[in-house]
């Protein structure tokens, strides 16, 4: 940014110039040419689900600018923090060396101390009370070569199951929606439904702020299509409510029996597709919710009997929905030419929150709305590889690579053979999921944990409690982070520094079965390494010291990231997810793939589950199909299940001593726990820190005004912020952003979670709400 | 000697965002203070345009008013999102100082001749 | 060494013919330009150097003519 004074006294000469012939100069090229970049390397934005495609420029060995991939589904745009992603790299507080907890302090040590030392905390522990004492606890932001290589070191080498990740915080509720309704997990369909969709109806997703691309092409859409209908279910009357022909607000927690509502009214006015429902769909109910649960089949005559007492009426008065509304949404859902669903964590973070995805599955196979261009029933993404890494790759604590299943006697068998590890390596027991895994560090029954590359310090529900055992010393919890001190890495007994994003390399799945390779740009800051050297490096001398070398040098021989990719591919091969064609030379030159490629002359396939729109597993799995076939249902005979699944509202909901409804969530300018975000100052202006929003009837009521301090209390933590009094959440509501590390939201929600994929209910919490 | 430092003084009365070193001077704001607060009318036309949907905000152009403030951004700063675009005022128009407000109001984004704003 | 400014007046219909030509002269920066006129800044190592560009723009045919608008020698 360099502006010499000899290029000032040119562009005085020209300003000169230029006004005696009334011509309005803008600032001089000196000021811009500085930091052009002289390179431009290929590779996917660090932040959210939506996977947009971006060019990293460099100017030397320096990153200096980031631009979108015109190639790309996201046409060239970005968010405000994708726009802003160079500076991440550079930021003062990245972390440089290893860091030892010593008392109070850290204090530096060389890289081979801290392998020394994790190693032989982490083999100590295994030879003293079993592999189950040990544990890993994983990201949705890592690579999928890293997730996988971990997970086969966890599961296939040591034979625990202890690994979860922060996409069971997120994801976990979208992911068993699927496997539920459709025997195998992820969207059938992608973004570019958006561009023939006729009815958009959103609910529980804020995509205004968190997926701003993703809104933009539905905005696009809903400017240049003719009468297209954006409906939008939720408590907040956010930027894309405001948007909406049909804003539908409701309690925060009753959405299940809108959904339900919404089928009885399509069921009882004849709008469904009766061809559809009878040649792909089944009737299925939880008799017992177990563990396990007992699911019985049933008939048609049942369901409607089922949503029989779903009246809009009934919906109204358990909702605060206006039945006209819900009446409304149901037609336009049924009848337009094409209806795509979107949500996010508005569904997914809930007590009953794979329930709430199975419903809104539920209206898709109810009407047809599916398996063709503009109609799909889509799971919006937070992190840009819970998708491809934790879920397809198969980190966590239940699954295996690519659709297996650790209960499963033949997927375990499986992965043994295809690992080449001994038979019953692997436990049968699924581990423990998030909040149970940090419920064991807690207790002790976890005696080592390494977390990488996400923030449970501060993301974790009811923070309070994990926090406190992750401090305890009897425990040894070591931190792969990029920055220090986050709120986790402050708390660990080893910091690992890791590298970041185009500090290295490796593949990113986002929320439309995209796969994309991010290409290295930039050597990693100071003593930095990429997380998969590590793991890798951890895996040979751990196995070492258990004894075990001969084995490592088989199962763990690789060199590079291309090495386990080529593996990763090989584990798809046959499945659901089949992309063996995807090779890294494919994947470099393309703007991401999206899987099933089952050869390497495949194009990709854009929606799944119909042969007529190209996907040609259809085929292979199902012969008989015409067209439509949920080949991942087999037991099923390839078809959907309509699940009848009752309204149950949240796990705390308001009441006398406690208010108001708190729900958390993402603010545009920062993203997950801010560690990157803060660190770019544009960012931090625009958004400098958490406040809690307050609708202005129930400011009037507290005597709050905006920029008032308030005091917010659960029945887990207290907390003191500044009130934003705005009619954004409704009455009863109040609304705080989790990414202010100086304002832990989280001490207070609540780490209640769903029965089936074990996600806390971030959504909803009841809370208390007072001028401080 | 004189004349030319009397012009360059003149330059800067035009222009405060122009000194040397620390070129591009905000008067220094508070953490608390929003844009809005003092642009106003700035805000609310860049709030009807498509990066006031887009959330666009106005550090994306302008920078950090303490940190990195930029009064007249340079096209530099739409390459995140328009690089081709910004590429193509370079090639298509032979004149060096061509940049995208050159057509494009900065907060409506509508072409100049509609004359939308200011 | 010096920097001026200068207006170059132009036959419109030479426009793109001319501004090729300044922009291919090393010392010459073109800054913009407005219906007929172009703003162009001469960075020369000397006196003499600015006056042969200055006599170069002349000779270009479509010039209709240099307007110098200000010069300063930076020391």
């Amino acid at each position: 940014m360099e502006f010499t004074r000899r290029q000032l006294l040119k562009f005085s000469a020209a300003l000169a110039a230029a006004s005696a012939i009334g011509l309005d100069l803008p600032l001089p090229k000196g000021i811009e040419a500085a930091e052009q970049a002289d390179k431009w390397v290929k590779g996917v934005c660090r932040y959210c689900g939506a996977g947009c495609g971006v060019y990293v420029g460099l100017k030397g060995s320096k990153v200096v600018a980031v631009k979108g991939d015109k190639d790309n589904w996201n046409r060239g745009l970005l968010c405000i923090k994708g726009n802003f992603l160079a500076p991440i790299l550079y930021a003062a507080d990245r972390a440089k060396y290893p860091l030892l907890r010593k008392g109070d302090r850290f204090e530096r040590i060389s890289w081979k101390e801290a392998m020394d030392l994790m190693v032989s905390k982490y083999a100590e522990s295994i030879k003293k009370n079993g592999v189950d004492s040990v544990g890993f606890y994983g990201s949705g932001q890592s690579y999928t070569e890293e997730s996988y290589f971990i997970s086969k070191v966890f599961k296939g080498g040591l034979g625990t199951n202890n690994i979860d990740g922060n996409p069971r915080l997120c994801m976990a509720s979208a992911a068993v929606g699927y496997v539920t309704t459709f025997g195998k997990d992820e969207p059938m369909g992608a973004y570019d439904d958006m561009y023939h969709a006729d009815c958009f109806f959103l609910i529980g997703s804020n995509m205004s702020e968190a997926h701003p691309v993703i809104f933009q092409i539905v905005n696009e859409r809903k400017t240049k299509g003719k009468d297209v209908k954006l409906i939008v279910a939720d408590p907040r009357k956010t930027l894309v409510a405001k948007k909406a022909d049909l804003h539908m607000n409701f309690v925060p927690g009753t959405d299940l029996a809108i959904l339900n509502a919404m089928a009885h009214v399509i069921v009882k006015e004849n709008l469904y597709n009766k061809d559809f429902v009878g040649k792909h769909t089944v009737f299925k109910k939880m008799v017992n919710p177990g563990p396990p649960p007992k699911i019985e089949k049933v008939t048609w005559d049942d369901y409607v009997r089922f949503i029989e007492e779903y009246t809009p009426e009934m919906a109204e008065k358990t909702s605060g929905c206006p039945k006209a509304d819900i009446i409304k949404a149901a037609r336009w859902f049924a009848q337009s030419k094409a209806t795509s669903s979107y949500w996010c964590m508005g569904l997914n973070q809930r007590t009953r929150g794979v329930w709430a995805n199975n419903l809104v599955h539920n209206l898709h196979l109810l009407t047809g709305q599916i398996c063709r261009p503009g109609a799909t029933s889509f799971s919006l993404t937070g992190q840009p590889n819970a998708c491809g890494g934790v879920r397809d790759g198969g980190l966590l604590s239940h699954l295996l690579p690519y659709g297996r299943l650790i209960a499963n006697d033949k997927d375990r068998e499986d992965m043994e053979n295809f690992w080449g590890v001994l038979k019953g390596r692997i436990n049968p027991k699924p581990g423990p999921t998030a909040v149970e895994m940090f419920r064991g560090f807690n207790k002790g029954d976890i005696k080592c944990l390494w977390i990488a590359c996400t923030n449970p310090g501060q993301s974790l529900p009811n923070l309070g409690i994990y926090r406190k055992g992750m401090e305890s010393k009897d425990t040894f919890l070591v931190v792969s982070e990029a920055y220090h001190p986050s709120r986790t890495s402050e708390l660990a007994d080893l910091v690992l520094p890791a590298a970041l994003w185009v500090e290295k390399d490796g593949t990113y799945g986002q929320s439309e079965r995209r796969y994309q390779y991010v290409e290295k740009a930039v050597d990693p800051v100071a003593e930095a390494r990429p997380d998969l050297q590590v793991m890798i490096d951890f895996a040979h001398r751990l196995f070492k010291s258990l004894g075990r070398e001969e084995e490592a040098k088989k199962i763990f021989a690789y060199k590079g990231t291309e090495d386990v990719w080529n593996e990763i591919r090989a584990a798809s091969k046959g499945t659901a997810y089949d992309f063996t064609g995807m090779t890294r030379t494919r994947l470099k030159k393309a703007h991401g793939m999206q899987w099933p490629v089952p050869t390497e002359d495949h194009p990709g396939t854009v929606r799944r589950y119909t042969a007529k729109y190209g996907d040609v597993l259809v085929k292979k799995f199902d012969p008989q199909a015409d067209d439509v076939s949920f080949y991942g249902a087999k037991a099923d005979g390839n078809r959907a299940t309509i699940w009848l699944r009752p309204h149950v509202g949240p796990a705390e909901p308001a009441d006398a001593q406690y208010p108001f409804v708190l729900t958390t969530g993402r603010q545009l300018e920062q993203w997950h726990t801010g560690t990157m975000t803060y660190n770019v100052p544009e960012l931090k202006r625009a958004a400098p820190y958490g406040f809690l929003e307050i609708n202005p009837k129930d400011a009037q009521k507290l005597g709050v005004k905006t920029r008032d301090k308030v005091r917010i209390t659960s029945r887990r933590g207290s907390l003191v912020m500044e009130a934003k009094v705005v009619d954004v959440p409704r009455e009863g509501l109040v609304y705080a952003s989790f990414h202010d590390p100086n304002k832990l939201i989280n001490m207070l929600t609540i780490d209640a979670f769903d029965a089936l994929s074990k996600q806390p209910e971030f959504k909803i919490c009841a809370v208390r709400v007072e001028k401080a | 000697m004189i004349r030319s430092l009397a012009v360059i003084s003149f330059i800067f009365l035009l222009l405060p965002a122009l000194s040397f070193g620390a070129a591009k001077k905000h008067p220094p704001i508070t953490a608390e203070q929003d844009c809005e607060e003092c642009h106003d009318s700035q805000a609310q036309v860049w709030q009807d345009s498509k990066h006031g949907l887009m959330g666009v905000k106005c550090v994306v152009c302008h920078g950090d008013p303490n940190k990195n403030f930029v009064a007249k951004p340079t096209s530099k700063r739409c390459v995140g999102c328009h690089s081709e675009q910004v590429a193509g005022t370079a090639e298509n128009h032979k004149m060096k100082q061509k940049n995208c407000w050159t057509c494009h109001n900065g907060h409506s984004l509508k072409p100049k001749s509609a004359k939308q704003d200011k | 060494m010096p920097v001026s400014s200068a207006i170059v007046e132009i036959d419109v219909s030479a426009g793109e013919a001319v501004l090729g030509s300044l922009s291919s002269m090393s010392a010459i920066s073109v800054y913009g330009m407005k219906d007929n006129k172009i703003v162009i800044v001469i960075d020369a190592e000397s006196l003499e150097i600015m006056e042969e560009n200055t006599r170069k723009i002349m000779s270009l045919e479509g010039v209709i003519g240099v307007f110098p608008v200000y010069s300063s020698v930076d020391e």
